[in-house]
């Protein structure tokens, strides 16, 4: 994930207890974090309840925080934890990654013209369906790191600390992953041809064109 | 087509804000003259939507809601983050133990009618709501220590501060002359309010009040531990999760005939309730 401008100097403060330091490094990974707890958990309740752990957690051991890494990985990784040590206590089998939130996606989706258009939601939640379902279909390792990149948003450099892989191995291992989903969607049908995912305006962070 | 090859890669970094100008440029004019390559780069962009527009909001009072607690934390405390570390609590904890028994002692010594019926007074002004007499300067330092350790910092250090607080409250009251026995019960009374004292704090809307008289709370595996005692049957117990109000554990024992009952533990003072039963 991107810094925050004044990221450093955030966690200083924060880590001297000033709470709207960390107030201001919540606001930029709480969504991050709720996501990637929800994936592992599947509910909205407890992915909040999991998210409240985890920053509160984070909150507590500051002082053990040192910049060998990135916040957000550490972060992270007090976020999978988190989950872990819950999914356990719950006596669940670990999480499937490719959970995806088919289900509650109803009350999330964000889309700017949908509060007049019922067809557009429906459309935008069926080729989430798709997409979800051939997310399903990738091989283990693209699937884990695809969703690393693009659900979780860690950059090359967080995946590869936390994968103990290198850079470049990270850049074409993702490269491949995105063609061979974009592969099986187009075997799939039209979900690329479609001309509602032009139409869609979608609360979006997308790259710009050249 | 080796030379779309090393392109396919470019496209992936450009989504991911990875590339350097040159490599911008040259992706830039080989889209514009490779129709596959412009065609890969436009399917690419559309799931790298897709993926964000997939991502769930989180609820609107998640944020106000993990802040509260972590204020509530603080303020419990008194302390910052970094302040906090087991053994610099450990002596501060023993010089406290050590005025905190000069003061009642002094305090006895000084009045000694707060043995007779009047100590029902002062009892009474412990569990008192309203009560905020400075002379009870000990008791407040007492939960402030206790407050020092959040239960969440380190389990570890927490049972072992539980475990030299009692060894410390014997080690005592032996010293003082006269009252002893007076003191043990006063020492006893106070512990046992400094660790549940949640009816005060549910009492009081005041963060003050929260702050001198905020017990500790015991830890998920402390009331796994609790419970299994308390239960001495063979069976399966699982962790459900907490109640809305954030007090009391929730637990669902499977027994050995199948049949299921739901446990609450309260979190600040360890009783076990039992809710329901339920028949397979």
């Amino acid at each position: 994930m991107s810094l925050l401008p004044n990221e450093s100097q955030l966690i200083r403060k924060a880590q001297q207890g000033d709470e709207a330091s960390f107030s201001q490094l919540m606001t930029h990974y709480e969504k991050s974090i709720f996501n990637l707890t929800y994936r592992m958990v599947n509910s909205i309740e407890d992915a909040e309840e999991l998210t409240q752990t985890t920053f509160l957690k984070a909150w507590n051991s500051l002082n053990s925080f040192h910049s060998d890494s990135s916040f957000f990985t550490w972060l992270y990784r007090l976020a999978k934890n988190s989950s872990i040590d819950y999914l356990r206590q719950k006596k669940r089998r670990t999480a499937v990654l490719d959970t995806l939130p088919v289900d509650d996606l109803q009350n999330n989706v964000q889309l700017a013209s949908s509060a007049t258009n019922p067809e557009k939601i429906v459309l935008q939640h069926d080729r989430l369906n798709t997409l979800y379902e051939a997310i399903g279909s990738l091989s283990d390792d693209h699937r884990d790191i695809l969703l690393q990149r693009e659900m979780d948003g860690l950059s090359y450099e967080e995946i590869a600390q936390l994968r103990s892989i290198s850079i470049g191995t990270v850049k074409s291992r993702i490269s491949r992953a995105r063609l061979s989903l974009r592969n099986i969607l187009k075997s799939k049908g039209n979900y690329f041809s479609s001309s509602s995912s032009k139409d869609t305006e979608t609360t979006t962070q997308g790259g710009d064109a050249p | 087509m080796t030379s779309c090859e090393h392109f396919e890669l470019l496209i992936s970094q450009y989504l991911d804000d990875e590339l350097s100008t040159e490599e911008l440029e040259s992706l830039n004019a080989h889209i514009q003259a490779c129709a596959d390559c412009k065609e890969l780069y436009d399917d690419l962009s559309t799931l790298k939507n897709d993926f964000s527009a997939s991502l769930l909001t989180p609820p609107t009072h998640m944020h106000d809601t993990i802040m509260k607690s972590i204020q509530n934390e603080s303020f419990a405390t008194e302390q910052t983050p970094h302040q906090i570390n087991s053994k610099k609590i450990h002596r501060t904890w023993i010089s406290f133990a050590a005025m905190f028994a000069v003061i009642i002692s002094s305090i006895l010594v000084l009045y000694p009618n707060l043995n007779k019926p009047s100590t029902m007074l002062v009892q009474e002004s412990i569990y008192s709501t309203t009560d905020s007499s400075p002379n009870f300067g000990g008791a407040n330092e007492e939960t402030e220590i206790d407050n020092a350790l959040p239960y969440s910092k380190n389990d570890s250090a927490n049972e072992e501060m539980e475990s030299a607080e009692i060894q410390m409250e014997r080690d005592y009251t032996p010293e003082l002359s006269g009252s002893s026995t007076n003191m043990q019960e006063e020492n006893e009374d106070i512990m046992f309010y400094a660790e549940s004292s949640p009816q005060s704090s549910e009492m009081f809307d005041s963060e003050i009040f929260i702050a001198e008289n905020a017990p500790t709370a015991i830890t998920e595996d402390e009331a796994t531990t609790i419970l299994l005692e308390y239960l001495s049957e063979e069976g399966t117990l699982t962790f459900t999760g907490l109640t809305n109000d954030k007090l009391f554990y929730l637990f669902s024992f499977t027994h050995a005939n199948e049949t299921v009952t739901e446990f609450k533990i309260a979190i600040y003072t360890g009783e076990v309730e039992q809710l329901a039963t339920n028949q397979p």
